[in-house]
């Protein structure tokens, strides 16, 4: 019973730590500022902005831009 | 992020979609907004003459208003195809703040048939704006026997 009960045990601590590391292991975007107001702009000047896209997560982060 | 503000004349919003493999995030709107301050306006800002008849001429008269701080010339003014749309007057002028100019824009349809146009070019000396186009187009249909 006693053995039995230490194999559970250590069933439940293996699936943790693999859990977590799903968690953890993981890629996190990061914008600062997703809108961007140009205010008033001259007919026929360019709009132009730089967004920043950081990934903050300790996997890689894979990004697909495409217009809305 | 670049976008040519060329073709708005009051607002502009624009957004790009940014797909990630962030389970949490997921996808990702940018957005840039910005106000348009039209200087040259044009009004109507395309001529439709609409349906006309094979071998006839119809005018639309066009407004030129300089709604900027600064003068505004306009040292050319250019019909394409020059076959089909004349305009009158078609000397340079220049437009002080808040003043407008008329002119009319002809086509001529001559043995057109069906959908039909072209432009009228305004050569300025607008930094961002060295050209600004007034579309023309018509659809020339037979005239029905009664």
């Amino acid at each position: 019973m006693l053995r039995c009960a230490k194999v559970i045990g250590i069933s439940i601590a293996i699936i943790v730590v693999f859990a977590a590391g799903n968690v953890y292991g993981a890629p996190r975007v990061k914008v600062d500022n997703p809108v961007f107001d140009a205010g008033e702009i001259p007919q026929g000047k360019e709009m132009a902005h730089e967004f920043t896209i950081s990934n903050i997560g300790d996997e890689t982060l894979t990004i697909t831009v495409s217009p809305c | 992020m670049g976008i040519s503000t060329r073709g708005y004349t009051k607002t502009l919003s624009k957004q790009i979609k940014i797909r990630t493999n962030d389970r949490d995030a997921g996808t990702v709107i940018l957005t840039m907004n910005a106000r348009i301050l039209e200087i040259l306006s044009v009004d109507p800002p395309f001529v439709n003459l609409g349906k006309m008849a094979p071998g006839t001429i119809q005018g639309r008269e066009v407004t030129v208003l300089n709604k900027g701080k600064d003068p505004v010339s306009i040292s050319r003014i250019t019909a394409r195809p020059e076959s089909t749309i004349g305009i009158s007057p078609e000397q340079a002028f220049t437009l002080k703040p808040g003043e407008a100019r008329k002119f009319e824009i002809t086509f001529n349809s001559g043995a057109l048939r069906g959908h039909a146009g072209g432009y009228v070019t305004l050569d300025t000396d607008l930094e961002y704006l060295p050209k600004k186009i007034i579309r023309v187009r018509a659809q020339v249909v037979e005239k029905k026997e009664p």
